[in-house]
């Protein structure tokens, strides 16, 4: 197949569900007729028609809400936040209930939904755009949490949340949008939800990124390997929450060193369930400090110093060199 | 341009038996012998298991439940409007709904033991009835969902029934889902119990609208009041807006008048917000007294058949907390079973660590 | 049948040097009956025998070095089953039992750490027990990694010295403390295998030079010894015991500590006219001699008291000063194997004639090698009395941890200006090192001023305490 950037891959993934699922919905705002703001849902409706691509009221609650009633019934809504920055109001009914249905009834109700919300910075968008608040959805038991962090993986991530019999929260890495292609074979693949990738194996040292920062980190990684000859394992963590304990620690017990790169605020992030992760199975065998090269605990700035506050190539390969010189 | 009128609109308010016994004739359903004794029968059933669920509550048998008693009407008579293959979306206060839909007193005391196991629907129990939403005005939205989902997959003689108090008419949850079901024309019935006070909150205080049934019309849907303690108008208004629904024609919103003679929930004192005074004039409407008149003056029930009733509920009652209290061997670590639908190491370690810990605990003595 | 294990003979004590064994396989020895003795890094002991019974093993050349919790002897007892008495089974035994407990505990599936190997326990370990991390007080720093591999290999921690950042212990030096006590270069230790073989067997050049590498200070450059045999005969010791430990201590002292000695000389005529009459009067009596020594410890902990920076101890890794409110003031004695400083406790509350006593205890038990370790440890400043061998003037090295110490030289007449005339008068020459890390100049000149002022006048020394 054609070598496709992210958001015509993720496009793939829900045209390919549709069609071999007629339970699969898609609804938020703008989704329909035009084809989602970021036209990830475009064509959509003129090939599944208005009832099952939906363009909803302006209610961020009501999307996820109808959604939780929806797969109730046995549908598998696909939801769109249209940013992340509005996708707060979708944690009440996710928190309240679609996390809850499975546990409440043991079984008997389950909530098979996606809810897609584009999130982070660098794309110089308005207020509320930019936020990378994967770890504060993380946190919520019975809630999936994934990000791809290329063409490929976000498709075949698409149709594994999807497949997945409980909700999803797919975040969608803006700046990754259609900042490069990649070829994306013809069959369906699928990625196990739970499950990081090794990307690149490595001795000296385990990195750990996720989203847009995957390629952040992937120059980072390169620059060091040119300069020092370095042998990097460069870890995808693509699921955030449940997180993949084996594979990160495997790693770190083969590599004694960790540095995560994370544009998620400091505090509370998905970094430091990792570090709290190696310190349970992995600590005696690190030689160093785990370092975080991650956005800092402020409100997110407006675009002209936005990036000045996002990990940047330098930023991550002097925090990997950190660790490796300790 | 001077100013011109672009629509009136009217609310209605629907009452068909009366404080005193009066039956608009014109108005009354048309239900069977059996079937208005069935009514009646749910009603006192749903009344003798709340009073029996309170004293419970006092011996510390149960835990914190919210009491139903003089809602009977504004409950087992939407139920009783409803089909097998209805949805329902109630909150935490609609247990004459539950009952006659198939649930268990003991079911129910399960829940209110803090068992997730009394809200399995399985059984004789109607699997169409969603558990008990705590968080206030959440499920309409659900309700809306599962409508959603019956037109897409074809059943169009299905509705989505969803049921809360006056309180939660201030969520915005309540409007959106109202707005998304007028919207998408859909087999929604909103059911209002507005028994004036949201724990200490009295309805005039919730909000500024003469009526709540009138907020329907901002949304493009009917609203209707109607008296929630007379059991034939809500019975008639809820078949009413049940076969639009099932006919195409989208959701409706009904207010059923009622009030809430007992605590908001057994944690709460109610004397602290309003009178016995109060509380009397609503006793002297209870909808069960009202009911039984009307089944009496219809000769088709005397006190006899009261006593054998009030007999063999008594000993129905005894059977079933019995049968509750008697249950035993749950299984702890149940909670990881139902994280996600797959299993995951991350919950599993959980799961072994928490089962090796309450086994140090319990080794502990 | 019995196995004895070395118990730990002080305070974190980790291993001792086997110096005689008064028993061999084969004879019979009766309980309390001198079995072993051990000379561990602060004191020779004799150790009795706990049981009674013929000898069936021992473990340990002479000059080897055993570990606590080591089984150093086994005894047939008539009992069947090996026994520990709970004395013996000192807690470096149970830790490793404990490890294992732990990662028991741990979900089944999840990979865990594993769990810890068992320490090697054939002679000639150097040190085969758990480390103790916390037996100076403070955690020794160095990654989890090294940790583990100090714990796999036995290696007590708190004994590596660390030449990474901060003073912090690397693999490295773990591999090559248990390699023979020098650091090695991190290369080559992360590829050599784990040894416990004797450091005699290790080529000294090798070591020399990793230490050079390791230690990264510039212009250091420590060239391998050269042959002297080449140049006449040689007698060849190995650096063990008291002698290694005070030439690691020494070192740690010149190289971490930037000293600064400030020199003054106390007209002691006066005190020492007090002094032997005081003495005269007291001959005969128990109270023995009152020696020069406890007056000036007195005279010290007085100005510790007014001076309280040269009776603290700087953390450099914390990154504070620790003003200790106790006063031990330690005195180098010489025992003829090594120099050993017995601890005088609580000088602030002891009259001159009870420090006076304690050092002449102490002294002599230093010199039979019977000093406690106790009595050893835990001092908050040193003297050095190198009067009675001779001696105008020294530099003493700073008992580190400590801040300062003082240097007494020789009591002697010399020709002194008083009021514009030429007496004589008995002068001690005083020095006073310190770390100027803590204290400057000015601080030292204030302190031994007013001790000079202080021996020069008993009186004054009196009205202090």
């Amino acid at each position: 197949m054609a070598k496709l950037n992210m958001v015509q891959a993720i496009n793939l993934a829900l045209d390919e569900m549709m069609a071999e699922d007629p339970s699969v919905v898609v609804l938020g705002e703008d989704v329909g007729v035009d084809g989602g703001v970021f036209r990830v849902t475009e064509g959509l409706i003129e090939k599944y028609g208005e009832a099952r691509v939906i363009d909803t009221p302006l209610a961020e609650s009501a999307i996820i809400g109808t959604a939780i009633g929806m797969a109730l019934a046995g549908l598998k809504p696909v939801g769109e936040m249209q940013f992340c920055g509005f996708s707060y109001i979708m944690i009440p009914q996710l928190e309240g209930h679609g996390s809850r249905y499975r546990a409440r009834t043991h079984g008997q109700f389950h909530v098979p939904l996606v809810m897609r919300v584009p999130y982070g910075g660098g794309v110089r968008a308005l207020e509320h755009h930019s936020e990378s608040r994967e770890a504060a959805l993380g946190h919520l038991p019975g809630v999936k949490v994934v990000i791809p962090s290329g063409p490929r993986n976000a498709r075949s991530l698409m149709r594994a949340s999807i497949l997945d019999p409980d909700p999803v929260v797919y975040m969608e890495p803006k700046r990754s949008y259609r900042a490069f292609k990649e070829e994306v074979p013809e069959t369906p693949e699928t990625i196990e939800i739970g499950r990081a990738q090794v990307v690149q194996e490595g001795t000296d040292i385990t990195v750990i990124a996720w989203g847009a920062m995957m390629h952040t980190t992937k120059k980072a990684v390169e620059e060091i390997r040119q300069a020092r000859g370095a042998s990097i394992e460069l870890i995808d963590l693509l699921t955030i929450s449940p997180m993949d304990t084996e594979t990160i620690c495997a790693s770190v017990r083969k590599t004694g060193r960790l540095a995560v790169v994370q544009e998620a605020p400091l505090s509370f992030g998905p970094a430091s369930e990792i570090i709290a992760t190696v310190n349970d199975h992995a600590l005696m065998h690190l030689e160093a400090p785990v370092k975080r090269v991650s956005g800092y605990d402020v409100v997110t700035p407006y675009f002209s110093r936005e990036n000045l506050f996002m990990p940047t190539v330098g930023r991550a390969r002097r925090g990997i060199e950190e660790v490796l010189d300790f | 341009m001077p100013k011109k009128e672009l629509d009136t609109f009217s609310v209605s308010y629907l009452s068909i038996l009366d404080e005193d016994g009066n039956v608009d004739k014109e108005l009354e359903p048309k239900l069977k012998k059996p079937e208005l004794i069935e009514l009646y029968r749910q009603m006192v059933w749903a009344r003798r298991t709340d009073e029996r669920m309170l004293k419970l509550q006092r011996q510390g048998r149960i835990g914190t439940f919210g009491p139903s008693t003089g809602q009977e009407a504004s409950q087992c008579a939407v139920a009783f409007a409803m089909k097998k293959q209805d949805w329902f979306a109630g909150a935490f206060r609609e247990h004459g709904v539950r009952l006659l839909r198939g649930e268990t007193l003991t079911r129910q005391l399960l829940y209110y033991n803090g068992h997730e196991e009394g809200n399995i629907n399985d059984g004789a129990a109607n699997p169409r009835n969603l558990p008990i939403s705590v968080i206030v005005g959440a499920q309409p939205l659900h309700a809306v969902g599962l409508a959603y989902a019956m037109r897409l997959q074809g059943e169009n003689e299905t509705c989505a029934v969803t049921m809360m108090g006056d309180g939660a008419t201030s969520e915005g949850d309540f409007h959106e889902a109202m707005n998304f079901a007028a919207v998408w024309n859909l087999p929604v019935l909103f059911v209002v119990q507005n028994n004036q006070w949201a724990i200490s909150v009295p309805r005039s205080k919730q909000t500024k609208s003469a009526t709540i049934a009138q907020k329907a019309i901002a949304y493009g849907m009917p609203g209707v009041q109607v008296d929630g303690n007379d059991a034939l108008a809500v019975y008639a208004a809820a078949a009413e807006a049940l076969d639009r629904g099932r006919r195409g024609e989208g959701p409706t919103l009904i207010e059923t008048v009622t009030y809430r003679l007992m605590m908001h929930t057994t944690a709460d004192d109610q004397y602290k917000y309003r009178t016995k005074e109060e509380e009397e004039l609503w006793w002297r409407r209870d909808p069960l007294v009202r009911f039984r008149g009307y089944l009496e003056a219809k000769k088709i029930w005397s006190e006899k058949d009261q006593e054998a009733l009030e007999e063999e509920y008594r000993l129905e009652i005894e059977k079933q907390v019995k049968a509750f209290e008697e249950m035993s061997g749950w299984k702890p670590d149940a909670p990881f079973d139902h994280v996600f639908g797959t299993r995951h190491e991350r919950i599993e370690a959980q799961r072994r660590e928490f089962l090796a810990e309450i086994a140090k605990e319990a080794a502990r003595g | 049948m019995f196995e004895f294990k070395l118990p730990d003979l002080g305070e974190g004590i980790h291993e001792g040097e086997v110096l005689k064994w008064h028993v061999q396989p084969g004879d019979v020895v009766v309980e309390d009956a001198p079995l072993v003795e051990v000379e561990t890094d602060k004191a020779a002991v004799t150790i009795p025998s706990p049981r009674g019974g013929k000898v069936v093993s021992t473990t340990g050349e002479i000059g080897d070095v055993v570990a606590t919790g080591q089984v150093i002897a086994v005894i047939d007892d008539g009992q069947g089953a090996s026994v520990t008495p709970a004395a013996a089974a000192a807690a470096p035994a149970s830790k490793p039992a404990a490890a294992g407990r732990a990662a028991e505990e741990m979900p089944a599936g999840l990979p865990v750490e594993e769990p810890v190997k068992a320490a090697p326990a054939a002679p000639p370990a150097r040190a085969v027990t758990q480390p103790n991390s916390t037996v100076s007080g403070r955690p020794v720093p160095a990654a989890p990694a090294t940790r583990r591999l100090a714990r796999e290999l036995g290696v007590d921690l708190t004994l590596v010295p660390g030449t990474g950042p901060g003073g912090r212990v690397t693999p490295a030096d773990v591999q090559a403390f248990l390699a023979g006590g020098a650091p090695a270069p991190a290369a080559a230790a992360a590829t050599a295998p784990a040894t416990a073989t004797a450091d005699r067997a290790v080529d000294g050049t090798t070591r020399m030079a990793a230490a050079a590498a390791a230690s990264a200070i510039p212009f250091l450059d420590l060239e391998p010894m050269p042959d002297f045999s080449l140049q006449g005969p040689v007698e060849i010791e190995p650096l063990r015991s008291i002698r290694r430990k005070v030439a690691r201590k020494m070192t740690t002292s010149m190289i971490l500590v930037p000293h600064v000695a400030h020199m003054d000389d106390a007209d002691v005529t006066a005190l020492e006219e007090f002094r032997l009459r005081m003495k005269t009067q007291r001959e005969g009596e128990p109270v023995g001699k009152l020696t020069l020594l406890s007056f000036v410890i007195r005279a010290i902990t007085a100005g510790l008291r007014a001076a309280p920076a040269f009776n603290a101890s700087l953390d450099p890794f914390r990154e504070e000063i620790i003003y200790k409110k106790y006063y031990n003031i330690g005195f180098a004695a010489d025992t003829g194997k090594g120099l050993v400083v017995p601890v005088i406790r609580g000088t602030d509350v002891k009259s001159i004639r009870e420090i006076s006593r304690e050092i002449e205890e102490k002294a002599a038990l230093a010199r039979e090698g019977k000093l406690p370790l106790e009595d050893m440890q835990g001092g908050t400043f040193t003297i050095t009395n190198v009067g009675p061998l001779g001696g105008t003037a020294l530099i003493p090295t700073i008992n580190y941890p400590e801040v300062a110490i003082l240097g007494m030289g020789r009591v002697q007449e010399k020709p002194v200006v008083r009021d514009g005339q030429i007496v004589i008068r008995k002068i001690l020459p005083l020095t006073l090192a310190f770390d100027h890390r803590v204290a400057d100049g000015a601080d030292a000149a204030r302190f031994v001023g007013e001790l000079v002022r202080n021996l020069s006048d008993p009186n004054l020394l009196l009205l202090d305490t």
